[in-house]
């Protein structure tokens, strides 16, 4: 069971969130200027690496908020986690 | 149809149903407060204790915290509260009117949550059974109040100067299920039900 430190509530059980998949996978600003082939490149392709990752996970059942997780794939550590206002990014 | 009578309240049937009273020997008591209103803000922007001022609030309670005697606001998110005050009191003039100022959103939801009252020495033992936050009086003291789950349902968890007290807000959907969870849970230190009348001060 992950131990997840959430921006605001602190370290909580793994229970009380949902995985939201790959962080900083923005909409286009014009969706109708893509190809379908694009389009379906930014709804469904996802880089699926093995090792450091960044990820969205929900706090769903504490404050409910979305915020950003560096998680190690392979271990499972996670290396930091922030706000999803972009504020921070690790070094 | 029979019209549905004003007082029902989530936990009757299970109240009826409750047998085991306790009596002296009970080391957990649970209160089941009626008569409260509940409701949610929700605000925009920056600045939180200036607009809560502005709204005649108390200040806003920081991250994890709760504040307040009758009228009790609880922390549940960087931009959201849960108001919680004796029904009857006079509520801050812009619930009465149903107009919050902007950018506020306040949501009634008094029928949605129920409250209870958890004491004695065997409360935090009990809770800490089915619920993965670390219940400890040096982590969760005085003040301090989590959403997490007990039993794998949504509570809203606070904690208060006395250690031996805990109190609870769970969605009434759930409540009778965490009521069950809690008699079953807490057969061993005897635990007792009853009904409260009004909403304590301080509660």
């Amino acid at each position: 069971m992950l131990l997840i430190e959430c921006p605001w509530c602190g370290p909580r059980d793994e229970s009380e969130f949902a995985y939201g998949g790959e962080a900083d996978i923005s909409r286009p600003i014009d969706p109708d200027a893509l190809s379908d082939a694009e389009w379906a490149d930014y709804l469904f392709m996802r880089s699926n690496r093995k090792g450091e990752n960044r990820e969205i996970w929900n706090h769903q059942h504490g404050c409910r908020r979305w915020f950003v997780v560096e998680r190690d794939t392979v271990s499972y550590a996670i290396r930091a986690t922030f706000p999803m206002d972009g504020e921070g990014r690790s070094p | 149809m029979p019209e549905r009578p004003r007082d029902t309240h989530a936990l009757d049937a299970f109240m009826k149903g409750f047998s085991a009273t306790g009596g002296g020997s009970a080391e957990a008591r649970v209160l089941v407060h009626q008569g409260f209103s509940v409701h949610n803000l929700r605000l925009r922007g920056q600045d939180h204790a200036q607009a809560f001022a502005r709204c005649g609030l108390p200040a806003p309670p920081a991250n994890n915290e709760w504040a307040g005697d009758d009228e009790t606001l609880y922390w549940l998110g960087p931009d959201e509260w849960l108001l919680v005050c004796p029904e009857g009191m006079a509520t801050p003039d812009f619930i009465a009117s149903g107009a919050p100022p902007e950018p506020m959103t306040v949501n009634d939801l008094t029928g949605g949550w129920v409250m209870l009252t958890l004491s004695g020495p065997g409360a935090r033992p009990l809770l800490e059974r089915g619920c993965t936050i670390d219940l400890n009086p040096a982590v969760m003291g005085e003040g301090h109040c989590a959403q997490t789950l007990l039993a794998k349902s949504p509570v809203l968890l606070a904690t208060h100067a006395d250690p031996e007290r805990v109190t609870l807000l769970v969605r009434r959907s759930f409540a009778e299920y965490v009521a069950l969870w809690l008699a079953h849970t807490g057969e061993p230190c005897h635990i007792a039900f009853a009904f409260q009348a009004r909403h304590a001060a301080g509660s």
